[in-house]
């Protein structure tokens, strides 16, 4: 039990550390893509919203990796990153989160169109790459066939997921925010 | 080789063939947009190469027989040439992604029937010059409908 206490509590230290170098980073982004906050919202809800958008399409999204994660380090099972990620579970989460950022992007009238449409083809890029590999992983765990290295894989997925969590940034950004 | 040592290696060879087709096939369909990077061809190239090492444990050989010799890369070279003529199309999304698997699907598959030809005629891919890795790779071509 003071394990697992233990561990919640480092997770939840560990997410109030990232979110506030976050704050930075995202209003640097937020600069950095020309939609200032003062143009539509103040500099403080414009970072709030950030931060709630982070917690609830990214944070929550990965809550199945990041209980596996304690339950490995709890249970002391000796394993790398590679084998934890070695299924595709990244693949998987960047198709949910690239589809519903090309639908905000679609749907919601973007501040900058040229902007807007490059991060679209991105994230449709996205979509069917990470929807190929994650098919790609499934069809060979049921075949039992090693074709492809884990750690080839799991890397992969890993910047798959990154470049996804920062292109539907862009994509939250451009959609005004909503 | 009798007919029902000859079926046997035929279904086990179509069964090996097919799945490493169809891993390649996806693992290009999904990465045409960055087949100009030759990402496609570094995941195939991996599946081609256990796929070749399967079939050649099949007719129970070695696969130090084989290694990678200047024939077996004979094989793989065609393999790039066809990628490279494919590069363009799997830009277009979708579209370019069915094409890209669907090519690279139709590729395997005749290597996989050429390393079967080749093994089930008694020969060793690491003898065979580039010309004769040619041949049966057309005749694989021609005659993979069959099997």
């Amino acid at each position: 039990m003071l394990e697992v206490a233990l561990s919640t509590k480092w997770l939840i230290l560990e997410i109030a550390h990232i979110e506030t170098e976050l704050v930075q980073v995202l209003a640097f982004f937020n600069i950095v893509i020309g939609q200032s906050p003062s143009a539509t919202l103040t500099w403080d809800a414009s970072v709030q919203l950030s931060i709630k958008w982070l917690f609830f399409n990214v944070i929550l999204a990965l809550l199945p990796l990041l209980l596996n994660l304690i339950l490995v380090k709890i249970g002391q099972v000796s394993t790398d990153r590679a084998e934890l990620l070695k299924d595709g579970e990244l693949f998987f989460f960047s198709t949910t989160i690239a589809a519903s950022s090309v639908g905000t992007l679609l749907f919601q009238s973007p501040s900058n169109p040229i902007i807007a449409s490059v991060v679209s083809y991105l994230l449709m890029t996205i979509i069917m790459v990470s929807t190929g590999l994650f098919a790609l992983s499934s069809f060979l765990k049921l075949k039992k066939m090693d074709v492809i290295d884990k750690k080839v894989f799991s890397s992969s997925s890993a910047w798959c997921a990154f470049i996804t969590v920062v292109l539907s940034y862009f994509a939250f950004v451009q959609g005004g925010m909503k | 080789m009798n007919s029902d040592e000859e079926k046997y290696l035929k279904d086990r060879a179509k069964s090996i063939i097919r799945n490493y087709s169809i891993a390649s096939g996806t693992a290009s369909g999904a990465l045409a947009i960055v087949a100009f990077l030759s990402v496609d061809i570094a995941f195939s190239t991996s599946i081609v190469v256990k796929m070749i090492a399967e079939l050649v444990r099949l007719f129970g050989r070695s696969i130090d027989e084989v290694k990678f010799t200047d024939q077996y890369k004979a094989l793989i070279q065609k393999f790039i040439v066809v990628s490279l003529s494919k590069s363009l199309i799997s830009l277009v999304p979708g579209v370019g992604n069915v094409a890209n698997g669907l090519m690279t699907y139709h590729l395997i598959e005749s290597i996989g029937w050429a390393v079967y030809e080749i093994l089930r005629d008694g020969k060793n891919p690491s003898e065979l010059d580039e010309e004769e890795v040619k041949v049966y790779l057309r005749r694989a071509e021609k005659n993979k409908v069959k099997y």
